[in-house]
């Protein structure tokens, strides 16, 4: 089907971004800068209004959706092709064999995406207004968060990957843009250029990726997600590709896409630079850094399901990752006393739920996971930012304490996110944290399954430590800091209570045990359905649901009972300020150093010889050809004088030689 | 001993020599100016030296050539001259070694 109207979901924010930008360089040279009200308005009416355009859109399609399913049950047809708007815009470029098409598309995963990153991209525009509103650069900000959402749109909306690439890039220029945006403080630019170069590395994987996969599809097919999965769901090529040189290429291919998700979703290796990332301001971690960027990755690998789901290994690998990822960043998150990085090290560890859930095959679990966290880890963040802000800028969980009557609304904003990420019944975290767990016993095997459960332990542990500290232990903070302790304005006040609501209840959109409520993984099932079911193997493992969520909400509650009793033995030690012990700093650092050693000390080393030894070389090489020129250009030289008598006995003397010359024969 | 014509011809080749060493060797601008026209006159005399040893058609060719040759001469010194002058106003100096940058 045709749609007109997708071109102007990524231009309705980023007509917000011009408009906010030319306010923010008209206002430079006024003392107060530009006028804060229109710039709010500016800032919160093009993302809403993109909301509601990709509201109808869904609406409208899943209607259609429904009455073409039940024309085709009429006629006897059984539908299983995915339908969706398309809107090819133009030809990008053409070069050689490569011929790409730059235009939108649709469906219901792109559906689902949208409808989160722009209904709570809304919510934290508008919660920046309360946050940013004492910042001098307030439009400037206001105009890169819409600049980010205009590139998350198009990275979402994207027909083919590399429409999707260049919002990729996009959203990796915001993210550098706000991380740094307190650029006063050097720290801030090294966390900025740290993220960048790190998301580079994966970039480079992505489009290496790219490359190998246009290798094996052939110029013949466009280079589109519907052309190629409908390459990889053709029985005779999936043959062809099962065996031989081009299964390693697939290998090769899906594995550096994979490096690319790893870039963008912090994922092991390329995790470091998301805890950085807490430099930039609190709305910019919420919204980039946990609800919708970072997760860019996964839809990725819903996005090319097909592709992905052709390679085993890959698949393996990815379930590794993604566990490993969880594990080690739940205890990293525990060993953190920043209220900012726990909630960082939390991201990181479900983000390596939704890998995990992709890469035992369960790549609608995964999306819908992405969904859930997006509503309970912004609002954690936005908790957070409200926390700091009310406290005038203070990070550290032992100075705090007490809060639970001082900020009643954050409070309970927080404990809803608190209770779904937990995953204690009901929740958002519960649905979609239990349909992983167990996607991961049924598919992945008992190991990958204990990880994931250990994680979802260990997740209560450091959420309820950061509920204790903050909220509920006795006060810590300074007398002159609680003076001033207030509540948030309403705009921060809202987001936080429509999020918190949204964590306790967006979970009921898939609940597997409640007969009907279905919806979210009916709506991606055409999508990513066939690779799943290829995936899903003859002779499936089955499994007692109820007994399988008990052990999660055993997990949570154990969780959340052993951060209790750590609490009251004194283990948190929360009236210290001791930097972390060393253990401690390993296991944070530990792929810090990794990156030093393998990556960042090789090159460094390389560069020193490059710089010291072949350069000399190299410039030798140079000065020695222009002395040469000098040195031949110093012997005419004195040719050249300007002096009357040598120019004119120098010319008798050519001519004697010219006369010479034709006298010769006569001479003989 | 009568005056042959190879006598002219090598009064003329040394009459050329000193005017070229005059024109190369001093440094003095009129010297120089001096010696091109005891260059010219050389030529003229090695032509009209040809015009003797050629009869009939060269003879004449031979007379003529000089006349143009002190034409150019006379106006050669003139603007010579007149150059000369110029430089001396701006320089002091009657060097040639003195004007080796001419737009100074």
């Amino acid at each position: 089907m045709q749609s007109s109207l997708l071109w102007l979901l990524p231009v309705l924010p980023l007509v917000g971004f011009l408009l906010n930008g030319i306010l923010s360089l008209a206002g430079a040279r006024s003392p107060h800068g530009p006028s804060k009200g229109l710039v709010g308005f500016f800032a919160v009416l093009f993302p809403a209004a993109s909301f509601i355009l990709s509201l109808w859109l869904f609406l409208r399609l899943g209607h259609e959706v429904a009455s073409v399913r039940a024309l085709n049950a009429n006629l006897g047809f059984n539908l299983s092709e995915a339908l969706s708007y398309k809107q090819p815009l133009w030809n990008w470029f053409a070069a050689g064999d490569i011929n790409v098409g730059f235009g939108f598309v649709f469906d219901s995963l792109t559906g689902i995406m949208l409808l989160f990153v722009t209904g709570i991209g809304t919510l934290i525009h508008l919660y920046s207004l309360g946050y940013m509103a004492h910042d001098r650069g307030h439009a400037r900000f206001m105009s890169y968060m819409s600049l980010f959402l205009a590139n998350m749109i198009v990275l979402v909306l994207g027909n083919g990957p590399l429409v999707t690439f260049l919002g990729w890039e996009g959203v990796g220029l915001c993210s550098y843009l706000l991380i740094g945006f307190w650029h006063e403080d050097d720290s801030n630019n090294v966390a900025a250029v740290k993220a960048f170069m790190v998301n580079r590395v994966g970039d480079l994987g992505f489009l290496l990726g790219l490359f190998f996969l246009w290798q094996i599809i052939g110029p013949a097919t466009p280079f589109t997600y519907e052309a190629i999965s409908a390459w990889f769901r053709d029985p005779a090529h999936l043959a062809s590709v099962g065996q031989g040189a081009l299964a390693t290429l697939l290998t090769a291919s899906t594995l550096l896409l994979f490096l690319g998700c790893t870039g963008k979703s912090a994922q092991i290796p390329l995790l470091t630079w998301l805890p950085d990332a807490m430099a930039g301001p609190t709305p910019v971690s919420a919204l980039i850094h946990a609800a919708t960027m970072v997760t860019s990755g996964v839809f990725l690998l819903a996005r090319m399901s097909d592709v992905f789901a052709a390679s085993p290994i890959t698949m393996g690998v990815i379930a590794f990752i993604g566990a490993a990822t969880a594990l080690w960043a739940a205890v990293a998150g525990f060993l953190q006393n920043d209220i900012k990085k726990i909630l960082a090290y939390s991201t990181i560890s479900q983000l390596g739920f939704m890998f995990l859930a992709a890469g035992v095959g369960a790549f609608d679990a995964g999306i819908f996971h992405v969904f859930t966290h997006a509503f309970f880890k912004a609002v954690l963040f936005l908790g957070a930012g409200s926390v700091i802000h009310a406290l005038g800028g203070e990070q550290d969980i032992r100075r705090m304490g007490g809060l639970a009557r001082k900020l009643p609304i954050t409070f309970l904003a927080m404990f809803a996110g608190w209770y779904a990420i937990t995953g204690l019944p009901g929740g958002a975290g519960f649905w979609s944290k239990d349909l992983i767990l167990e996607k991961v016993w049924v598919h992945g095997g008992p190991i990958l399954y204990w990880t994931a459960l250990a994680t979802a332990v260990i997740t209560g542990i450091y959420m309820t430590r950061l509920m204790i500290l903050v909220f509920w232990s006795p006060s810590r903070i300074d007398h002159e800091v609680e003076h001033h302790v207030h509540e948030s304005p309403w705009t921060m006040g809202l987001p936080l209570v429509v999020l918190g609501l949204g964590s306790l209840f967006a979970g009921f959109a898939w609940a597997p045990m409640i007969p009907g409520l279905d919806w979210f993984g009916r709506n991606l099932a055409p999508i990513v359905g066939a690779a799943q079911a290829s995936l899903a193997g003859a002779e499936e493992a089955h499994a007692s649901l109820a007994l399988l969520a008990s052990l999660g909400i055993g997990a949570a509650l154990c969780g959340i009972g052993i951060s209790f009793a750590l609490f009251r033995s004194g283990v948190y030690k929360e009236n210290s300020s001791d930097p972390m012990s060393l253990p401690a700093r390993i296991w944070t650092f530990f792929f810090d150093y990794i990156h030093a050693g393998l990556g960042i000390w090789p090159v460094r080393i390389a560069s020193w010889i490059l710089d010291k030894i072949v350069n000399p070389l190299l410039l030798g090489l140079v000065r020695l050809v222009a002395y040469l020129v000098e040195f031949v250009g110093w012997l005419f030289r004195s040719l050249q004088r300007s002096r009357l008598r040598v120019n004119l006995g120098v010319s008798v003397a050519g001519a004697v030689l010219v006369l010479l010359y034709l006298m010769k024969d006569i001479l003989k | 001993m009568e005056i042959s014509i190879v006598h002219l011809q090598i009064l003329a080749a040394i009459l050329f020599a000193l005017g070229m060493a005059a024109a190369v060797g001093r440094r003095n601008i009129f010297f120089v100016l001096m010696g091109v026209e005891l260059m010219l006159n050389a030529v003229n005399l090695s032509f009209l030296s040809w015009s003797r040893t050629f009869v009939g058609r060269g003879a004449m060719e031979g007379q003529v050539a000089p006349l143009f040759t002190i034409a150019i001469a006379a106006t050669e010194a003139c603007i010579g001259l007149a150059m000369v002058l110029m430089i001396f106003r701006n320089r002091e100096s009657l060097d040639s070694d003195d004007f080796s940058r001419m737009k100074e």
